[in-house]
């Protein structure tokens, strides 16, 4: 019995040192094993950067074994959105080299959202001509963070043959795309896609029509002047009047002048009156002064305050002319006190500007 | 040896920075944070600092406006590299004391003639 005992106890230290051993050999094989994974991360690294910076011959790469190829692929791919110009150039013809374009095509119809949302930013950061069909196939993909994704990849190819297809995805049923991505996307499209863009001021879908008004006001399209005051006066949406009024007062064109001075009336939405009292400041000159200053009186407050504003932007006879009305008294002297406040604070650097927040 | 410092948390671009500037002759000193670049600073006294804008504990904004109150290092030449492009971001920049600014995506070869230029200039 109590040899039994001592036989079990010395059986089981054993067990425990052997196990101690054992844990002891392995931690330190993976030790071992991640150092040497770390320097030859670090010594891929150094090659990559030579590579990027042209200090290293291309065929120099293709004497590397499969796995670190995969590795440099990874590299280059987490590189490709961080630099411009030559080293960009370099890294997207060693990834067309590698194949990992067409890869991205591939995995553009994959069943996982993350993968084609990942391929999507891919091609867009390549930039490469192929890839806009595939691209414009995403536009009416089933998730929107595919959809958003494609649209900004295609804005980064630059192709107008794209234009027509990321406006219709802004009226596209339950397939929408996000406004404002398609906005920056034709953006980065830039002045070469306007005609294609002030086709959609006819468009049926009022967020088309939106965001070609804002596009052309950002643009400072003036060749739309007469289109866009026709739907400034004619619309039936008011987001998109509105719309047209802040792009006329962008694109700054003495014609827009009658159809704005009009939508400062007292019949129309406040909010297109603000806007439009905003666009006519931004036009400028003296007959505009005159009209803006006196809705500085107004019984509207947002009137008011938008009128004063739009004066505070009209150079140095707008500051006399609001220090005039602050000091007179009238119904529009707290709006005048309150925008030139603002404005001196903001020069102080006491107020940050709404667009700096 | 002119001696630069590069303060960027992304590995990738510190890497590439750093091999462009060390194989043009500079001497570089990387840190990854807005903090260790005011202390390494007033360590190593760099005769140009490039300055990533959006960096943990201090923005390169903050750095410059420290370095530029700091006697020692109120002359050194910042370069802000920064992924903001609006053209307010840039004013904030200069105003901070900034001599030059670059913006994410960059050119590394435009980067070097930058340094070169604001160091050509400073001397």
């Amino acid at each position: 019995m109590r040899f039994a005992l001592v036989a079990s106890v010395l059986l089981l230290s054993v067990l425990i040192l052997l196990m101690l051993i054992a844990t002891g050999i392995i931690r330190l094989v993976r030790t071992r094993s991640e150092k040497r994974s770390l320097a030859n991360r670090a010594q891929l690294r150094l090659l990559f950067v030579k590579f990027v910076s042209e200090d290293l011959d291309p065929a120099e790469l293709r004497q590397l074994k499969t796995s670190r190829l995969t590795e440099l692929d990874e590299l280059s791919e987490a590189m490709l959105s961080k630099v411009k110009g030559r080293a960009k150039d370099i890294l997207v013809s060693f990834l067309e080299s590698r194949g990992t374009v067409e890869q991205a095509i591939r995995r553009t119809t994959r069943s996982g959202y993350l993968g084609r949302c990942r391929a999507a930013a891919f091609l867009g950061h390549v930039g490469s001509p192929q890839a806009r069909k595939p691209l414009e196939a995403m536009l009416r993909d089933r998730k929107r963070d595919v959809r958003t994704t494609a649209a900004r990849s295609l804005g980064q190819l630059g192709d107008t043959k794209s234009v027509p297809l990321l406006l219709s995805g802004l009226d596209n049923g339950r397939r929408l795309l996000p406004f404002s991505t398609v906005l920056v996307a034709l953006m980065r499209i830039g002045s070469s896609g306007q005609d294609l863009v002030g086709d959609a001021l006819r468009a049926a879908g009022e967020r088309q029509r939106a965001a070609a008004a804002e596009f052309l006001g950002l643009m400072g399209s003036i060749k739309f002047t007469a289109t866009l005051s026709d739907l400034l006066s004619n619309d039936p949406s008011l987001d998109v009047r509105i719309r047209c009024a802040r792009a006329l007062g962008r694109i700054g064109s003495p014609n827009a002048i009658a159809t704005l001075t009009r939508c400062i009336e007292r019949d129309n939405p406040i909010g297109l009156r603000a806007v439009s009292c905003g666009a006519l400041a931004a036009i400028g000159g003296r007959e505009v002064a005159a009209t803006i200053c006196q809705l500085i009186d107004e019984d509207d407050y947002q009137i008011s305050l938008a009128a004063a504003k739009a004066v505070s932007q009209m150079g140095p006879a707008g500051t006399e002319y609001l220090n005039q009305i602050a000091n007179s008294g009238s119904p529009g002297s707290p709006y005048a006190k309150e925008v030139l406040a603002r404005r001196a604070a903001r020069m102080a650097g006491k107020v940050r500007h709404p667009s700096e927040s | 040896m002119t001696k630069i410092l590069i303060a960027d948390d992304d590995q990738d671009i510190v890497e590439l920075v750093n091999y462009k500037l060390t194989q043009s002759g500079y001497e570089v000193t990387a840190v990854a944070d807005g903090k260790a670049a005011l202390e390494m600073a007033r360590e190593v006294h760099p005769d140009l600092m490039i300055l990533d804008v959006m960096m943990p504990f201090h923005s390169g904004i903050d750095v410059t406006l420290e370095a530029r109150k700091d006697p020692e290092l109120s002359k050194v030449p910042i370069i802000l590299l920064t992924a903001k492009s609006m053209e307010q971001d840039t004013e904030r920049g200069f105003a901070a004391g900034a001599t030059d600014y670059m913006t994410k995506p960059f050119s590394p070869r435009e980067l070097l003639s930058r340094v070169q230029a604001v160091l050509a200039r400073d001397v």
